[in-house]
């Protein structure tokens, strides 16, 4: 069987600090067979120096002043042709082991055409690994409800970690195959609203990805136009987010053991890829969530 | 922050095929503070070739026959010059972040004596990480009566898992400085128990090392007799082990609502430490312990 070519874009602008570890972390994996493409926004930092230095590994890469990072990464895809797909932010890291495992799940199930982790990693400025925690999964019907996205109300439950998250191209072209450059900011978040019309989100049980906790990070300094962003994105499908007394039902639900939570019209199934056991196979799981 | 000081060691033997990459594993962390040996035991592959390719970074290593696994690892604790004091099997590897997170975990929790991971992983044959889960935390009193060792399935939850476990030298030194001989296959249990006599054990919120799982392993061949080993450890401590009555009385108690577990008494729902980094509005990640509870 012939191995996927895994497609990484990283979006770079003034992140050198940061920069020589996010590749470092895409160029050393174990794995292959791996295409990656650099769109850099025109860095004045020494970000250049080590686009140079990693150049030969590149399949492409450009520095110039663009659109932005939306932009940048629709450019990026453009480039690129393997049959899995990813992109990481120049401030973040993969994990070891990330490509291996990922290119083993979609070739063992043609059924899953996106996956993420069940395991979210954070770390600090340092590459110290902050936290780690057990997700519950991801769910079609919860995720448009809002349960992925952070706001008041006690529906959420964690963000789909974009460092983690990794589709088939299929899927990608299917879904339109572009981010939406109308956004500044929320450009994930769309895409995965999308990705959910066309297939279930897989969650895998080991971490994959990193990501960066910085006082300036992009997306938490400016954490309210992405949330506004989101929930303009979240009213494009019309989805209402729980009502209260809905919502003191699925409190007091959550206390009941996980195997009694399959309560109908309460319930959401999400879709779990777990270890076998033995050598490197895999067994595809659901669980459900209220 | 200054870095403490962190001795690791390797003790191998005929682990060739993957002493390269946990030599790497430990290595390439640039950890600014490391203490690293390995002892080898003698052996007949290509380990010493691969030790000597690393000889540079290594404090102390030698290769002679020895009585076995845990005589080598007292070797090199002996030879370890480290504040903070860890051991890695020649089969299993540290995580990028590792040494830098115990290296601050220990400089800023001077209360912590001795940490594991909550997140243990498990890596394949090819050093792949294909599983993790999360731990409930760990309590002394649930540590003697079994909650660590599979002797009662139902009561078991987890080991305390060896790669992830960090201790500090005065704690090493309070318990006698040494492993059990007597015992070839649980004398890591055994350490455990005697450390849980000084102090209290403390879970991380990280993952911090992956066990390699491979079909040869000293620890699976021997898995009954690892568990009879265990069995005596836990016998020389006397505390009752939860009989069927009270396992089936614990699994109903957990179906209450988790909120509701601190008001049960401390021998029904256990307390735990656990550290974990949690934000300060929103701006900055401060290491914390905090309480946790479990049945």
């Amino acid at each position: 069987m012939t191995l996927p070519t895994i497609s990484i874009v990283t979006p770079s602008l003034n992140q050198g600090r940061f920069l020589g570890g996010c590749m470092d972390s895409v160029l050393r994996q174990s794995y292959p067979r791996v295409e990656y493409v650099v769109i850099d926004g025109g860095s004045t930092d020494g970000s250049l120096e080590i686009l140079r230095q990693h150049s030969k590994s590149l399949k492409y890469w450009r520095s110039a002043p663009d659109q932005g990072q939306i932009a940048a990464l629709d450019e990026g895809f453009s480039k690129t042709s393997g049959e899995i797909m990813a992109w990481i932010n120049s401030d973040d890291q993969y994990v070891p082991w990330a490509f291996q495992v990922v290119a083993d799940v979609f070739q063992a199930f043609p059924q899953v055409e996106w996956l993420t982790t069940l395991y979210p990693l954070i770390m600090d400025e340092a590459g110290r690994v902050l936290s780690c925690r057990r997700t519950e999964g991801y769910n079609r019907t919860a995720f448009y409800r809002g349960r992925n996205l952070r706001r008041e109300g006690g529906f959420y439950s964690f963000v789909i970690q974009q460092e983690s998250t990794f589709w088939r191209r299929s899927l990608w072209e299917r879904a339109g195959a572009h981010l939406d450059e109308s956004l500044h900011l929320a450009g994930d978040f769309e895409l995965w609203a999308r990705f959910f019309s066309f297939a279930d989100l897989y969650s895998l049980a080991v971490p994959l990805g990193c990501f960066r906790f910085q006082e300036s990070s992009l997306s938490y300094e400016q954490g309210d136009l992405y949330r506004r962003e989101c929930e303009e994105v979240l009213g494009r499908y019309g989805v209402k987010p729980p009502g209260r007394t809905e919502q003191h039902i699925r409190r007091w639900a959550r206390n009941l053991p996980s195997r009694w939570l399959r309560i109908p019209r309460l319930a959401y199934c999400v879709k779990l890829v777990e270890h076998a056991g033995r050598g490197r196979s895999w067994i595809l799981r659901q669980a459900w969530i209220v | 922050m200054i870095w403490p000081r962190i001795s690791i060691v390797t003790p191998s033997f005929n682990q060739g095929a993957y002493l390269g990459s946990c030599l790497r594993s430990v290595l390439s962390q640039d950890y600014p503070n490391l203490d690293y040996i390995v002892i080898d035991g003698g052996s007949r592959d290509n380990s010493v070739e691969i030790i000597g390719r690393y000889e540079s970074q290594l404090s102390t290593w030698l290769s002679e026959p020895d009585e076995g696994h845990f005589p080598a690892l007292e070797k090199g604790f002996a030879r370890a010059s480290g504040e903070i004091m860890g051991w890695l099997n020649s089969d299993d590897l540290y995580l990028p972040w590792t040494l830098r997170v115990v290296g601050t975990i220990f400089a800023v929790l001077p209360e912590v004596r001795w940490i594991t991971s909550q997140y243990p992983v498990l890596v394949d044959r090819e050093g792949l990480a294909v599983q993790t889960r999360r731990l409930d935390g760990f309590n002394r009193r649930a540590f003697y009566r079994g909650r660590n060792v599979p002797l009662n399935p139902f009561f078991y939850t987890g080991f305390i898992q060896q790669e992830s476990t960090f201790w500090r030298r005065s704690l090493w030194e309070q318990a006698g400085s040494h492993l059990d001989a007597t015992l070839p296959l649980a004398s890591e249990f055994e350490l455990w128990a005697r450390f849980w006599e000084h102090a209290d054990l403390y879970a991380v919120g990280v993952p911090l090392a992956g066990f390699r799982v491979q079909p040869e392993q000293k620890t699976s061949w021997g898995q009954g007799r690892y568990l009879r080993e265990a069995e005596l450890v836990l016998d020389h401590y006397g505390q009752p082990r939860p009989g069927l009555l009270e396992t089936m009385a614990r699994r109903l108690l957990r179906l209450l609502p988790r909120r509701c577990w601190r008001w049960l008494p401390e021998n029904v729902a256990y307390s735990s430490r656990v550290i974990s980094a949690t934000e300060v509005e929103h701006r900055s990640f401060v290491w914390r312990i905090v309480q946790e509870k479990f049945i």
